[in-house]
């Protein structure tokens, strides 16, 4: 197992300074991971079936909060059904179901896949997607 | 200093295991592991129920696993010794039948620093009785429970005090033995949480003078196999209490309109017991004793002492324990880097530590902390294991570019 892959440059930078945690209006979902305490907290602003602005406010370890922050980045402006279809995709990634290379063209979430060699911090990646998702499953 | 890494196979199967782990759970010797495993190959049935040797031998060495657990705890009726799942088990099973004598407008108290096992059976006891659950805090500075914290708290509804021996967070020794004797003189009843006291430090209730109505702790925190805890029990309170599960074993008679109740401790053990893990108890008991639970408690105490004072030389690192260290628990946080990130870094270096809230959420929140790291010393760890740790909160603090 080699740890630096995980806690490389682009990762810590994310954790230390996080994107988009900012008050927005907007349908709002938290997400909590109760064996190691990692909160999140998903603000979506949803107009004319896009997801205009997010909001990603996370306290808790590197990856969770990377993964937040990368999240917030990369999703925002898309259509809520891209959002959707890229939810599943990530998803899929961290857990290991698709090849390592799928993402070689978003470098963030490539940086974020050393978690599927870390069956454990898999979690911790996953948790402020599936808050994103259960968030959009709200505005139904 | 003790040297007993060669006394527990684990170490031998990973050659670079540094544990430190074993307040979560201990490892477990072979003088345990072997007994056990000749046992299950020449000796194993069920117990109480064959005429047949083999079912006869195992209930012997069952009943022999009960006999030591009294005189280990320094209690002289080993049949208010009743065996459980685990701590969590045997506090539910007090919460639930002792728990049936109580109504609204009772008290009880806890302390802020219990683990969610002696947290969560009396907050739900509470709301579903009208109970009120009053809490005892640490003080934040010292990280010490005076006891007049928890006695000022007392009225003449307070029925039971539920405290922690021992804190699984911060290795804080609670004052269970001036409580038990001021509980005594108002007729409060007092149960102990022992999970995290009893696998290092000598007890015997008998000398101390002190009758805590109910004790309760885990064996595979004390070298024994998991899946057996333990419930000591007052034998006129146990009489008193409804069985808390119900069945096989613990019946004296049933007919289709009526059950009555074996004795005790039978009527509290329902059902199969983990034979294996109740007979893994006496040899781990003997074990231990063999080795000196005073002797124990030093060497942790040293290696912990230690840990906490090399620890406390690197900048940014905070360690959470009271001033008189007595056992191998080292709770801490390295500012800018959260604790399951810590133990992650430590793993790829063979460091096993635990982090997070350790089931003992009201009191991180209390403390102001999301989350601890937390390294736990036995009696297998060594200055080396010490060394360990150091070289892997350097190495968080150097891929964390602090």
């Amino acid at each position: 197992m080699n740890i630096d892959p995980i806690y490389q440059e682009v990762i810590l930078d994310h954790y230390k300074n996080p994107r988009n945690c900012k008050e927005i209006e907007g349908i709002s979902e938290k997400g909590h991971n109760a064996s190691c305490g990692d909160k999140v907290e998903v603000v979506a602003k949803v107009e004319d079936g896009k997801l205009k602005d997010i909001s990603v406010c996370t306290k808790g370890c590197a990856i969770c909060t990377a993964s937040g922050s990368i999240m917030s980045e990369k999703i925002s402006g898309m259509s809520i059904e891209e959002a959707e279809k890229f939810i599943e995709k990530v998803k899929k990634y961290l857990k290991g179901e698709l090849p390592e290379n799928e993402f070689d063209d978003i470098f963030e979430l490539k940086a974020l896949s050393g978690v599927r060699r870390l069956p454990v911090r898999i979690k911790c990646a996953l948790l402020p997607w599936i808050t994103l998702e259960n968030t959009l499953k709200k505005g139904k | 200093m003790l040297d007993l890494k060669n006394d527990f196979p684990v170490f031998r199967e990973n050659s670079d295991l540094c544990f430190l782990d074993s307040g979560a759970s201990a490892q477990k010797p072979s003088y345990v592991i072997d007994f056990v495993s000749d046992f299950y190959r020449k000796t194993y049935a069920n117990i109480h129920r064959g005429v047949y040797k083999l079912s006869w031998d195992t209930t012997v060495l069952y009943d022999k696993a009960r006999e030591k657990t009294a005189e280990f705890i320094g209690v002289n009726n080993p049949e208010c010794i009743i065996f459980t799942k685990n701590t969590t088990e045997s506090i539910n099973l007090v919460a639930y039948s002792f728990g049936n004598t109580l109504k609204e407008g009772d008290e009880i108290i806890v302390s802020i620093m219990e683990h969610h096992a002696n947290f969560v059976p009396w907050q739900m006891l509470a709301k579903k009785k009208g109970i009120k659950l009053k809490i005892a805090y640490i003080d934040k500075n010292t990280l010490e429970l005076p006891a007049e914290n928890i006695t000022s708290l007392i009225t003449e509804k307070t029925k039971l005090i539920a405290l922690s021996m021992c804190s699984n967070v911060l290795g804080t020794i609670s004052p269970f033995v001036e409580v038990c004797k001021v509980a005594k003189e108002k007729g409060i009843k007092v149960l102990l949480d022992g999970a995290q006291y009893m696998p290092h430090h000598k007890i015997n209730f008998t000398e101390l003078g002190i009758e805590p109505d109910f004790v309760v702790f885990s064996g595979h925190k004390l070298c024994s196999f998991d899946g057996v805890g333990v419930l000591y029990g007052k034998g006129e309170l146990l009489e008193k209490m409804e069985p808390f599960l119900t069945g096989g074993d613990m019946i004296e008679t049933v007919s289709i309109e009526e059950t009555t109740f074996a004795p005790l401790p039978n009527k509290f053990e329902a059902g199969t017991p983990p034979i294996g893990a109740v007979i893994s108890l006496l040899k781990a008991i003997e074990y231990l004793e063999n080795i000196g639970l005073d002797k124990i408690e030093e060497h942790e105490t040293m290696l912990a002492k230690e840990a906490i004072k090399r620890l406390k030389e690197i900048e940014g690192v905070h360690v959470f324990a009271p001033e008189k260290v007595s056992n191998g628990i080292v709770s801490f946080t390295i500012d800018g880097i959260h604790p399951h990130d810590i133990a992650t870094i430590f793993a790829e270096d063979n460091v096993c530590i635990r982090a997070g809230m350790h089931c003992a959420e009201p009191l991180i929140t209390y403390l102001g902390q999301d989350s601890f790291a937390r390294a736990t010393f036995y009696l297998y760890n060594d200055l080396e294991d010490v060394e360990r740790l150091i070289k892997a909160v350097k190495k968080c603090k150097e891929v964390f570019r602090l």
